[in-house]
């Protein structure tokens, strides 16, 4: 009976993690993603009865990138979407940052899970902190979109998909939406977000999206401003060769003057772990270097009865994924009316450094206690 | 939702369902932000408002977003609130354009002619406008306003000559966004600043803000070697593009003997400068805030307002 964890060993939310499993004296196993995807068949011997299976993030890690480039390389023919064939994979250049072939990686990620998936079927009582199913379903921002609103949970609009600068402007009038957010189908975090409003006479693109001379993508840190038509047409036709979601971008509200919105860590129904990002561009993401506001004063401010609803709304967000258990919630209070709507549901949303519950443990460490429960259930 | 806090009161976002419920208040009217299920116009909530029975209980009151605030002006929502002027006389400020740059950016809001409400709500005492484009002010003629405010990315000369033929007895605040030209500021510092300096012009004046200017190395170096009204004590210099070779200037100002707060946050000041004008003028509270750095690209330097777009 141990814990396996299934991810990058060299990321650090894998190592705190571990760490975690250590000091409440849990068995676990590692294993790389990269050793998993070169040699799949060698998991199926390591998962036993009651074994626990967290599977983690695969991002930062350009090896894995490319081996999941791999298992997407037959289901991603299929499709449109910007991709590379299985051959040419392997001489891929390491371009630090550049955003391509999204759709590919994750239709590899998603073979990957299913074999996972089958392994654990084949033995008694192994559970997962977060099924296959789950993941893939919140990592899939579409899909993510229609079963929060099969469930009835309140969420941003969602506009749907656009292969073009053309097409989004056919969207946007149809809607009769002057801004909206445009995101990768299967981008992590702040990955190619793109804030992008229009009226009468003018435009302006908002991203951390930047375009070299040979138009290719890159993630940066900085914001840029684009207000060229023609320069935003090119960025947007070319981020569209990946799979693209449009939102409705609905305005945020303001506390001490500043937008703000929260990252809330749901585990086992229970919130305790929860960052209010606040800043003055509309990508609220800690990533950006956003500064963490003043979440006391917030809660104040809002007042209990509308926090309730800020809990209930994003615990109702992760329940509506089957077999999610752990999940970041990025939900934002809209300006004026105050209403509480998701953002997104984060399937490895749980990195929130240096927070700690009223337990002192942090969402590693919560979950390691959950995971010791489990166990100590199983052997009584 | 934009101002937290507006007329040194926290503001109150109005509905028909809640009313009014606060005394002594200050309320926001505006949309929700083009919401599917919210059909109701700014002008029905309008009605709703001075159809409340605790109208009287309002002393700010504050217009938010209206409908496509970034294609459509506000002159119809001005109209109407001088059609019903009669039940409006106890407000005491104002704020045309109260939006944050989630629902609109300021150079976006479209602005309109604003001189009905110097005409007909003699009794205001606080008057403040976000956005410029599209506004003038006209003719102001007002025995009562003691503090106006105008935010603007880009604000044209117009609406600085307006200002600066102004009769405005009783103004103490005068807070001026100036912006840059790439959202249509097009002021020239010595015709169109220096009649706002002259003396007598505003007789109460206390405070005086030229913020977020593109040129405000020109702005401080006319304040350099102009003697400002007596009654000026507080300046406020934020958030525009001052550099130290300009920023020297204050130490021979004539006005700085008088001054008890100077605040020259948000530019590209060193601390050395700070330190010069603290030694020399130990009286002044100074406020230098966060002091920004100039972007390099292809070895030319640039800087930046703080609100432009």
């Amino acid at each position: 009976m141990k814990v396996i964890l299934i991810g990058n060993p060299e990321n650090r939310r894998l190592q705190m993690m571990q760490e975690a499993l250590h000091s409440y004296q849990l068995n676990y196993q590692t294993i790389a993603w990269i050793d998993f995807l070169s040699t799949p068949h060698s998991f199926e011997s390591i998962v036993e009865e009651n074994d626990i299976i967290k599977i983690d993030s695969f991002g930062e890690n350009f090896d894995v990138f490319k081996g999941l480039l791999k298992w997407g390389s037959e289901s991603i023919k299929k499709e449109e979407f910007h991709q590379i064939s299985k051959e040419k994979i392997d001489s891929l250049p390491n371009d630090k940052g550049r955003i391509q072939y999204s759709r590919q990686a994750y239709l590899g990620f998603k073979e990957a899970l299913k074999f996972v998936e089958n392994c654990a079927i084949k033995k008694d009582n192994v559970r997962f902190i977060n099924t296959p199913t789950a993941i893939l379903q919140m990592f899939d921002k579409k899909n993510a979109h229609q079963i929060l609103l099969e469930h009835h949970v309140a969420k941003t609009k969602f506009l749907g998909t656009v292969r073009s600068y053309e097409e989004l402007h056919q969207m946007m009038d149809q809607a009769k939406e002057h801004q909206v957010f445009i995101k990768l189908t299967h981008g992590s975090s702040s990955s190619g977000v793109m804030a992008y409003r229009r009226s009468k006479s003018r435009e302006v693109l908002k991203t951390s999206v930047e375009i070299d001379k040979s138009s290719a993508l890159y993630n940066s840190l900085n914001i840029s401003t684009y207000r060229d038509a023609t320069k935003i047409e090119l960025i947007i036709n070319q981020l569209a060769k990946e799979h693209l979601i449009v939102e409705k971008w609905e305005p945020k509200a303001t506390f001490n003057n500043k937008v703000f919105d929260l990252r809330l860590v749901v585990i086992g129904q229970k919130i305790e772990h929860v960052v209010m990002r606040s800043s003055t561009s509309p990508m609220t993401n800690l990533h950006l270097g956003n500064e963490r506001g003043d979440l006391n004063g917030l809660i104040d401010y809002l007042g209990n009865e509308k926090w309730e609803e800020i809990e209930q709304t994003a615990i109702q967000a992760v329940k509506s994924f089957q077999g999610a258990v752990v999940a970041g919630v990025d939900l934002m209070v809209q300006s004026n009316s105050h209403k509480v709507k998701i953002i997104e549901v984060n399937a490895f949303g749980d990195l929130v450094p240096r927070i700690v519950n009223s337990e002192g443990r942090t969402t590693y460490e919560e979950q390691a206690f959950i995971i010791k429960s489990i166990f100590d259930e199983v052997l009584t | 939702m934009a101002t937290d806090f507006f007329y040194n009161q926290k503001v109150h976002q109005y509905s028909k369902s809640e009313g009014i419920t606060e005394k002594n208040s200050v309320y926001r009217l505006g949309v929700e932000y083009m919401e599917d299920d919210d059909d109701q116009t700014l002008i029905e909530l309008i009605d709703a408002f001075l159809d409340d029975p605790k109208l009287k209980d309002v002393v700010g009151l504050s217009i938010g977003v209206w409908p496509n605030a970034y294609d459509s002006d506000c002159e119809s929502f001005i109209n109407k609130l001088v059609e019903e002027k009669e039940r409006l006389q106890h407000i005491e400020a104002l704020f045309i354009g109260d939006m944050d740059y989630d629902e609109c950016e300021i150079s976006w809001i479209q602005q309109a002619n604003l001189n009905a409400i110097f005409k007909n709500f003699p009794n205001l005492k606080m008057l403040q406008i976000k956005g410029s484009e599209g506004l003038s002010l006209g003719e102001i003629e007002h025995q009562n306003l003691e503090t106006l405010v105008l935010q603007s990315g880009g604000l044209s000369k117009n609406v600085l000559q307006e200002i600066g033929n102004a009769a405005l007895p009783k103004l103490k605040h005068l807070e001026i966004w100036l912006g840059t030209d790439d959202y249509g500021y097009d002021c020239e510092v010595e015709a169109d600043i220096l009649p706002l300096l002259e003396i007598g012009k505003f007789p109460s004046l206390f405070h005086l803000g030229l913020q977020n200017c593109i040129d405000a190395d020109d702005i401080v170096q006319l304040i350099s070697v102009t003697p400002l009204q007596e009654t000026i004590l507080s300046l406020d210099l934020s958030m525009g593009t001052l550099g130290d070779k300009s920023a020297e200037g204050l130490l021979n100002a004539p006005c700085m003997p008088q001054l008890c707060y100077l605040n020259l946050s948000s530019n590209y000041l060193s601390s050395g400068i700070g330190q010069k004008i603290k030694e020399k003028f130990p009286h002044i509270e100074l406020k230098m805030g966060e002091q920004k750095e100039e972007d390099v690209y292809d070895d030319e330097t640039y800087r930046y307002v703080d609100v432009g777009e």
